[in-house]
């Protein structure tokens, strides 16, 4: 096995190599990384894969970590059920 | 540094790929300026619908299908998975009322040759087997399809790169220079001019300010609206699936009133279901103004789950992973605006509410044909900006 | 309704609580694991003082205060989302939504992985999630295990795992990468574990550590380092050696491990797999922040604490009105301090309150020089930058909304 295939982001099953590819294409940023690659859009919404994809970024483009946007957190920040989001969890 | 071009699209959304590689497919030279990333506005915070079935049978459904039927080529077309799929939809029918609508309107899009039908209670649940048991029926469009909208902004995108246009991301437009003679001349970005005879206007919710920069006023407001994100699941239904009471208190105005609680009517919640191709699905849809403001409210996102279940009761237990909210550039008629202007060189396509990624392909060729002074496909009476100067606009 | 919801029953969120009772306001704890404690339950050392920390202990005293002062506390409660209307804070969770004037975040923080090649075969864990089966649910991991990663948190739960009887067969270092980053150069490992050299009480490590401060020493020990590595209570530290992939056909059966230079290269042809049906993953800790970044606190990056912090003050107060944090959330240390900063967002939320006019300027000052206090002569250091970290916090506080005590909104 090769660093091609070494998965970064387990919920999506996403490459190194498909994150650098992304950044070759023109992503600047973790949002526009995991808009290209899905990256991050899994069950744990980049818990994990965050700061893995953070330093891919940082190493291929020469960005200072701090001038990198840690992307926006949105509700849920934890899994929901829409019943229990709905309010109607026990009808 | 000063570049030149033909012609000059503000803005990297689906709007302003799709014109881009239209026109980059004319062997014009082309420009494409982005003040952040491709598809970093609306087109990232929406979902994939390429309908017909909410279009009001007449020049809507026309353009509409005139559009939808440009993607697969497309997609064909342009070396990028953009997930492109036809799997029809679904309009539920909650009562007697609603379906009496529904023939009608089924009717009348069947006279324009739309492959739409009625199925009956039995063949909806036979078909659609984890619907809530009281829905009478629905409203089939069989041509309808779904694609993942930022996918088809990187796609024409890659597509207009190959053909040569040039894309700079990450750069802002200041001003556009007109000549001595009103027409366009340059426009000034934060990287420098680019000297240029043509400029489309391709900000979507943005457009106004560009619209300011040549005093046009173009009447287009941000309406917001949040979407919930499920987990990966098992099929809960096979195609894209929406309610058509929502429909019928849009068309129908006063006349009808949805039997539903006063929050969904304040949100303007519509439930909308799309499965995507990652195997899980989005929930909509909502419709409010609250300016440029993003963040999801938690009033809404529990007004879409409880529409949600109320559909589908299965998703009781399916979880909501993330939510967001995109801002749709709302237009007083909700027609489009792909126009020329009484600017010479100053062209507009912008203003799609939620049919931007369905209308995309047909703006973009609709303004190359204008562009190059051609017969346009389809009229654009009805999608000109003039058609807004009597009304007391507020840009 | 409660005056105060606290969302986590870690250390600080249990401190926040009960300094927040002990003055008489209402209190409601929130937490999304089945009993209170955080990252309390999994601790177990001994310090260099030579007592031991049990963090199990700790958490029942919590607890059994918190019974004293009639805390709410409720376990299985996760919160998802949190924001404000005009007056009050909208806690909204699995078991519904509820209202407060202040909260207090304490959610502490989560594990980074490193990732390694066949890191998603079953058997292969976090060492926090290891700690946790082995601490708190007590069921064992495995028979024999590596753990990939060498820092104080793999430390401080390897001994957990040896005391509960499990084989820990050896650490390696990740393989070094840019993702790896010093992760997988023993030099960096090797400065970083002497902030924690009672932790591990090998003779070089214990001893050596005023010596090795000095970078040309650490050098020499390194081309010196044995090739069977130190053992740390049994288990060889081999910070000469990097993990390259994890094996197995359906679950680990070992780990490909290979040879590398002070500086992390890998010598060529030293491949050698070592058999294991369990493996750590010791990445690090971050700041777990998406409570307060939903409710719209403005963030600052801060490395030394981990990462994107909440922006607070000294009294543990963001700029958002109601809104307080403590512990790991800002910035990652042990659970003394964590403990300590949940006494002073607590303190603070009591003057907020107006509660108590008299003697809480004062109290709260001294609960303020005790979080100093603590980590002065706190055993593990996560970070040995720590102090700058929180200076940059205060002084950007300072800047952006004046000295502790002006009322903000």
């Amino acid at each position: 096995m090769n660093d091609k295939d070494l998965l970064v982001c387990r919920c999506e099953e996403i490459s190194d190599e498909e994150i650098r590819e992304a950044i070759r294409q023109g992503a600047r940023t973790i949002t526009g990384i995991k808009r290209r690659t899905r990256a991050g859009m899994g069950l744990c919404q980049g818990r994990t894969c965050q700061r893995l994809v953070a330093r891919i970024l940082a190493e291929e483009t020469g960005m200072k970590p701090e001038d990198i946007d840690p992307g926006t957190d949105r509700p849920p920040v934890k899994p929901v059920s829409f019943g229990v989001l709905g309010g109607v969890a026990n009808d | 540094m000063t570049r030149s071009a033909d012609v000059v699209i503000i803005g990297g959304g689906a709007i302003g790929t799709a014109v881009t590689y239209y026109l980059a497919k004319r062997n014009l030279k082309v420009i494409m300026v982005e003040k952040g990333d491709i598809a970093q506005g609306t087109s990232s915070k929406c979902d994939g619908n390429v309908l017909i079935h909410d279009k009001l049978p007449g020049y809507d459904a026309s353009l509409a299908k005139l559009s939808q039927d440009m993607f697969p080529g497309l997609t064909k077309e342009i070396d990028y998975d953009m997930h492109w799929t036809r799997k029809g939809s679904l309009l539920l029918i909650e009562s007697q009322q609603e379906m009496e609508v529904a023939k009608e309107f089924c009717r009348k899009q069947q006279e324009q040759g739309l492959p739409v039908r009625i199925m009956d209670q039995y063949e909806v649940h036979e078909d659609e087997p984890k619907l809530a048991k009281d829905i009478i029926g629905g409203l089939e469009t069989q041509c309808d399809g779904s694609l993942d909208p930022m996918a088809l902004a990187y796609g024409l995108t890659h597509g207009a790169q190959k053909l040569g246009a040039e894309i700079l991301t990450y750069t802002s437009v200041t001003g556009i220079g007109l000549n001595s003679d009103g027409s366009v001349g340059k426009v000034i970005t934060d990287k420098g001019e680019i000297l240029t005879k043509n400029v489309v206007n391709a900000a979507g919710i943005w457009a106004p300010e560009i619209g300011a920069m040549v005093n046009l006023k173009i009447p287009i407001k941000p309406r917001q609206g949040q979407i919930l994100v499920a987990e990966r699941t098992f099929p809960v239904a096979r195609r894209k699936v929406v309610e058509f009471g929502y429909l019928m208190a849009k068309f129908e105005g006063d006349n009808y009133q949805r039997s539903v609680p006063p929050e969904m009517v304040e949100y303007g919640i519509a439930f909308v279901f799309e499965p995507t191709h990652a195997n899980n699905f989005l929930i909509g849809s909502s419709r409010r103004f609250v300016g440029m403001d993003i963040t999801c409210h938690n009033g809404v996102l529990k007004a879409l789950a409880q529409r949600a279940v109320r559909f589908f009761p299965v998703m009781k237990d399916i979880n909501v992973i993330r939510s967001y909210a995109g801002l749709r550039p709302y237009t007083p008629d909700h027609m489009p605006i792909v126009s020329d202007s009484e600017v010479p060189g100053f062209y507009v396509a912008a203003g799609h509410e939620g049919d931007g990624i369905g209308l995309s392909l047909i703006t973009g060729k609709l303004m190359t044909q204008i562009i190059c002074g051609e017969q346009t496909e389809i009229t654009i009476d009805p999608l000109r900006l003039s058609r807004f100067a009597d009304e007391n606009v507020s840009a | 309704m409660s005056d105060v919801i606290v969302i986590g029953a870690g250390p600080a969120g249990l401190a926040g609580a009960i300094a927040c009772a002990e003055f008489g306001l209402k209190v409601t704890v929130l937490d999304e694991f089945f009993r209170p404690g955080g990252r309390l339950l999994g601790q177990l050392y001994e310090e260099p003082s030579g007592n031991w920390w049990n963090g199990i202990k700790e958490a029942e005293r919590l607890q059994q205060k918190t019974k004293d002062l009639a805390i709410d506390v409720r376990c299985g409660v996760s919160v998802f989302n949190l924001e404000k209307d005009e007056l009050l804070w909208n806690v909204h969770t699995n078991a519904g939504s509820m209202k407060a004037s202040y909260v207090l975040v304490a959610t502490g923080s989560a594990e980074y992985p490193i990732p390694v090649p066949g890191w998603t075969l079953p058997g292969v864990m976090s060492i926090g999630a290891a700690q946790v089966m082995t601490n708190v649910h007590r069921v064992q991991v495995g028979k024999k295990g590596i753990i990939i990663g060498a820092n104080i948190l793999a430390f401080a739960i390897l001994t957990e795992l040896q005391l509960a009887g499990i084989q820990v067969d050896r650490i390696v270092l990740p393989e070094k990468s840019p993702i790896s980053q010093e992760a997988g150069e023993p030099e960096e490992v090797l400065k970083s574990l002497l902030s924690a050299a009672h932790l591990a009480p090998s003779l070089l490590l214990r001893f050596g550590s005023v010596f090795m401060k000095n970078g040309l020493l650490r050098k020499i020990a390194l081309n010196f380092y044995p090739k069977g590595g130190m053992k740390i209570s049994g288990t060889p530290l081999q910070l000469r050696k990097a993990a390259m992939e994890i094996v197995g056909k359906k679950q680990v059966e070992g780990v490909r491990v290979v040879d590398i230079t002070p500086n992390g290269a890998t010598v060529p042809g030293s491949d050698k797999i070592y058999e294991a049906d369990f493996v750590c993953i010791a990445g690090g800790l971050y700041p777990l922040t998406e409570i307060t970044a939903v409710a719209g606190c403005p963030f600052q990056f801060v490395p030394e604490l981990g990462g994107h912090i909440p922006v607070h003050s000294e009294w543990m107060e963001t700029p958002l009105q109601g809104l307080f944090v403590a512990g790991n959330i800002t910035g990652i240390e042990g659970g003394k301090i964590a403990m300590a900063q949940g006494t002073v967002a607590g303190l603070a939320i009591v003057k907020r309150s107006g509660k108590e006019a008299g003697s809480i300027d004062r109290l709260l000052q001294k609960s303020v020089d005790y979080v100093r206090d603590v980590r002065q002569h706190a055993p593990i250091q996560f970070n040995p930058g720590v102090d700058e970290g929180r200076q940059t916090m205060k002084e950007l506080w300072v800047s952006k909304y004046g000295k502790e005590g002006k009322v903000i909104s």
